[in-house]
């Protein structure tokens, strides 16, 4: 039963993978309808990669299968299952395992992350420990999964090596705890609760808004910070996770502006590493958005900045304390 | 003999009075004014023509002007504060305009009156386009004149260009200078003032 199970789920990747146009049929089924705004997004991102709309289906039809896993069986078994389907070279991680420095390890919410997020703890819990970073379940129910498969594997418990944290002020202190002790952190540099905290940083054509979070956390603590992104084989729920290290930016100073831009490069730095780690952008969980907003970044000179910001921060639009109000009846 | 005055009308963006003003545009009869619609003519390019001496009679809809260049005047009004248009409000008391005004009990005329009481009946007028319920086209736009929305988009403003100004020296590794210094300084003071005092009465 459960090969003829298998051979179902592939048989039905294959047909989804080669659909040629949309279809609002397959979205309702595959619980992904998309606004027209939406679907052109997809299909922008999946002709940048020479794919049709049905690749996107795919992913998606393979990302459901990998939550209904997780729910379903017992999380002990899907890590059984997991080399199975784990093409990754991790000597390249090792290598930085083994280093003095601690790990912050930046993943994306890119192929099939959660497989590549198992795999990577699986092989660093081993090591000094791993943490795993993400957002309360309140906050993301999809999240919820994650909190459960933990829970339920034998990855649960003080002497685990596993720690899940999410992204709450408890959170932060024990992240930084953790990687001061030497600990490995897994975080996810895609997502921001308010985008009122991010800054925006050049990304796969348009600006992005990202926190600030993985660099300042790597400076308060001189890890490293390596980014990992989620490949797909193509071979059933086959993945390949990815690593690059990413460049350094040296001693920073105590000045909160020198901080901040120093954060900020970081930032760029690492989405920049990531941009070319993910050729395949409708892989990406975030693509809809990003191409929606088509979000530019203003390319200024030093020089400039002065007259700007008279032009910007001087005037009444930006300055809505100066307001006074008008009293009505 | 003076001449006549010429003559503006306020109405709220229901189906039937667009209708109405977009059928005496197409003949000629008055100029329909009504920002973000396609075949109607944006409120401050009205403005400008008025200013260098032209008087159409004119159709506005003032309930579609919601974002920061159409509507930057901050009013109180029921102790809410809110941003309403100044177009109206600048044609009956600089340009002389008589203005009717659609209202829940009916249309109000307006003549010489002075910037404040324009102010005034247009805020009843927007008080009264609730009263139209869902034949009020333009009732999901008005979150965008309260200033809780307006200190959220000045903030996203500010930080697009802080993340602007930290892209010109991230970029090209540039370290930290007085020029940009004096920029952060500037939209943190910026931000922290909009926070603690925007629009006291």
């Amino acid at each position: 039963m459960r090969w003829l199970n298998v051979l179902w789920h592939a048989a039905v990747g294959r047909t989804l993978g080669g659909w040629k146009r949309r279809s609002l049929r397959i979205e309702h089924w595959l619980q992904v309808v998309m606004p027209n705004t939406e679907a052109e997004a997809v299909s922008t991102a999946c002709a940048q990669s020479g794919v049709c709309i049905g690749a996107f289906y795919r992913w998606y039809w393979d990302k459901a299968r990998v939550a209904r896993l997780l729910n379903r069986v017992g999380s002990d078994e899907v890590l059984r299952q997991l080399g199975k389907v784990d093409a990754t070279d991790y000597s390249g991680l090792d290598a930085l395992i083994g280093q003095e420095q601690p790990l912050i390890v930046a993943m994306p919410h890119h192929g099939h992350y959660i497989l590549s997020i198992l795999g990577l703890v699986g092989r660093l819990r081993r090591q000094r420990g791993v943490m795993v970073f993400y957002a309360r379940p309140s906050a993301r129910p999809g999240n919820a999964m994650f909190d459960a498969g933990f829970q339920a594997s034998s990855w649960s418990g003080p002497d685990s090596g596993v720690q899940v944290l999410h992204d709450d002020r408890s959170g932060l202190s024990n992240a930084l705890r953790g990687l001061r002790q030497g600990k490995s952190l897994i975080i996810m540099p895609d997502v921001a609760n308010s985008a009122e905290h991010t800054y925006l940083v050049p990304f796969a054509g348009y600006a992005f808004n990202a926190m600030l979070g993985t660099a300042a956390l790597a400076r308060k603590t001189n890890a490293r910070i390596v980014a990992a992104v989620s490949r797909v084989t193509g071979r059933g729920l086959g993945f390949r996770t990815c690593f690059a290290p990413v460049p350094d930016g040296g001693v920073v100073s105590a000045d909160a502006h020198a901080i901040e831009l120093a954060d900020y490069a970081m930032t760029c730095r690492l989405f920049n590493v990531l941009e070319r780690m993910m050729p395949d952008l409708y892989r990406w969980q975030f693509v809809r958005e990003h191409y929606i907003s088509r979000l530019q970044l203003p390319r200024l000179v030093p020089d400039q900045l002065a007259e700007l910001a008279a032009a910007f921060l001087d005037s009444s639009r930006a300055r809505l304390h100066a307001a006074r109000a008008i009293p009505l009846t | 003999m003076q001449p006549e005055s010429p003559r503006l009308c306020i109405f709220p963006s229901t189906h039937e009075h667009l209708q109405a003003s977009l059928a005496l545009s197409t003949t000629g009869q008055v100029e329909w004014v009504a920002a973000g619609m396609p075949r109607a003519q944006h409120p401050a390019s009205v403005l400008a023509r008025i200013a260098a001496g032209e008087r159409p009679q004119l159709h506005l809809y003032p309930d579609r002007s919601v974002d920061p260049e159409d509507a930057p005047i901050p009013a109180l009004r029921s102790g809410t504060l809110m941003f309403l248009p100044a177009l109206e409000a600048l044609l009956v008391s600089r340009y002389h305009y008589c203005a009717e005004v659609w209202t829940g009990a009916g249309m109000v005329q307006l003549t010489h009156a002075s910037f404040e009481q324009v102010l005034q009946l247009l805020a009843r007028h927007l008080e009264d386009c609730e009263q139209l319920g869902e034949r009020w086209l333009a009732r999901s736009l008005q979150f965008q004149r309260l200033q809780t929305f307006r200190l959220r988009v000045v903030n996203t403003e500010i930080r697009r260009f802080r993340s602007a100004a930290l892209y010109a020296y991230a970029h090209d590794q540039r370290p930290l200078d007085q020029r940009l210094r004096s920029v952060l300084e500037q939209a943190d003071g910026i931000v922290q003032l909009n926070r603690s005092e925007a629009c006291v009465g």
